[in-house]
């Protein structure tokens, strides 16, 4: 992740419009789901996966692609290539193709936008993105679904849902259990400009 | 930056035939960031057997009439109110939009709530008496440290929820840029604690409904106790709140 992305880095801030700030984000989560309904057991399964999201901007701080943008639904600020899923084995081949294609597809949304927008003409004052104090913070995994009782789980979830049985009016009735162990994985680069 | 979080959820969710043959539904859903915070199999069997008894009760229950009237809220269904109705107003995000409703652009220092009300969104808040938050995080999705922010002291609106989108008077983010999987951040709410100078008992707050529809020539009140998770538009042009009442009462004068 970060020898890719610093060698985007470097390529795209030297590209017209120049990219300024990049963050490359994973958002890892492993998790194990039970559900049983009305006494049967309806699910049982582990799941693992990983997404990739980068954002990128272009421009600078005070007018960067985002300036006129006027889309709260999808995101104020961020330039938006998609997400895609990560291998989960760590190959980093294709991790780092990921990352190529999301940034290649961020870059590109970006600078579509930026080029349209008309600065001669502006009277927006306010800044497009903020400066922060970059943070370090390694926080300890402490993976919950790696020592998951399945069996205990299963009969939880049957046992309660079979409950509803004493009751002939009960159309539908389900018990269900997740459990999940999220991992967060972000970094970024700026130009402090 | 690393950040690790986990959570663990068990949802129970029942029907049952009305009379009337309608569809009737009852949730319950517990939240805890371990596997042991989350009640015992015969906690959750005394919880399935109150949900028949409280199906049972509402299978022949009238159906609600169109009401315009007053009506008091359980805290579970006021959390999700005041989330829904308030919440998403102080998201800072949304002033730079055309298309919101911008209710609150202009109006830091002035009365937005009475002045009984203070509003904190504190996402550094791990627990409040034994109940873990789902809102805790340690930094937002922007990589800025979570903080405690006073949003509304007294009834006067002090500031908006930030992300790193700056808006003309509050140039940096104050730990609320949040995306959900698959998304870029925007500025969203974390735990939002709601306190105030006056508080009354229940008893004497479903009293003072009974009085209040009395003044009014009313025949009865409503007290939702509980909600599905609501819906919110705060677009200008739309409507403005959805949610559908799971567990209502009808205080009769």
């Amino acid at each position: 992740m970060v020898d890719e992305m610093n060698r985007e880095f470097e390529v795209l801030g030297k590209e017209d419009p120049p990219a300024y700030y990049m963050d490359y984000m994973v958002n890892e989560t492993r998790s194990a789901s039970f559900a049983a309904s009305l006494g049967s057991l309806t699910n049982s399964f582990p799941n693992n996966q990983r997404n990739a999201i980068v954002t990128i901007r272009v421009g600078d701080y005070k007018r960067d692609h985002t300036h006129k943008s006027d889309d709260n639904m999808y995101g104020y600020g961020s330039s938006y290539g998609g997400s895609e899923y990560l291998p989960l084995d760590n190959n980093e081949k294709a991790i780092q193709f990921a990352f190529w294609k999301l940034t290649k597809a961020g870059y590109q949304s970006a600078e579509k936008t930026y080029k349209k927008l008309d600065f001669d003409n502006d009277t927006i004052e306010t800044a497009d993105f903020s400066k922060e104090i970059s943070e370090i913070y390694l926080e300890k995994d402490n993976n919950i679904v790696a020592q998951v009782d399945t069996q205990y789980w299963e009969d939880i979830v049957i046992d309660v849902s079979r409950i509803f049985l004493s009751n002939e009016s009960i159309i539908d009735a389900s018990v269900s259990v997740n459990l999940s162990a999220d991992r967060h994985f972000f970094i970024q680069l700026k130009v402090h400009n | 930056m690393i950040q690790s979080k986990n959570a663990a959820f068990i949802s129970i969710n029942a029907s049952i035939r009305a009379d009337d043959k309608t569809s009737i539904p009852l949730y319950k859903t517990y939240f805890a960031f371990d596997p042991e915070g989350l009640p015992s199999k015969e906690e959750l069997i005394r919880e399935a057997t109150s949900i028949i008894a409280m199906l049972e009760e509402l299978k022949s229950a009238p159906i609600a009439e169109l009401y315009s009237g007053p009506a008091i809220l359980h805290p579970g269904a006021s959390g999700v109110f005041f989330h829904e109705i308030f919440g998403h107003r102080i998201e800072g995000h949304r002033l730079k939009s055309e298309t919101d409703g911008q209710t609150f652009k202009e109006k830091v220092e002035e009365q937005i709530l009475p002045e009984m009300l203070s509003v904190q969104a504190d996402p550094t808040l791990r627990n409040f008496k034994n109940q873990d938050l789902i809102g805790y995080y340690s930094f937002d999705y922007e990589g800025v440290k979570a903080r405690k922010v006073n949003v509304v002291e007294n009834g006067k609106l002090q500031t908006f929820l930030m992300s790193r989108s700056p808006l003309e008077e509050i140039d940096h983010s104050n730990g609320h840029g949040r995306a959900q999987p698959g998304m870029p951040p925007v500025s969203r709410q974390s735990n939002m604690i709601v306190s105030s100078t006056e508080t009354i008992p229940l008893d004497e707050l479903r009293n003072g409904l009974i009085q209040e529809c009395r003044k009014q020539g009313l025949e009865y009140g409503y007290y939702f106790v509980d909600v599905t998770g609501g819906f919110k538009q705060t677009s200008r042009f739309n409507l403005m709140l959805l949610t559908s009442p799971l567990l209502t009462f009808i205080e009769y004068i």
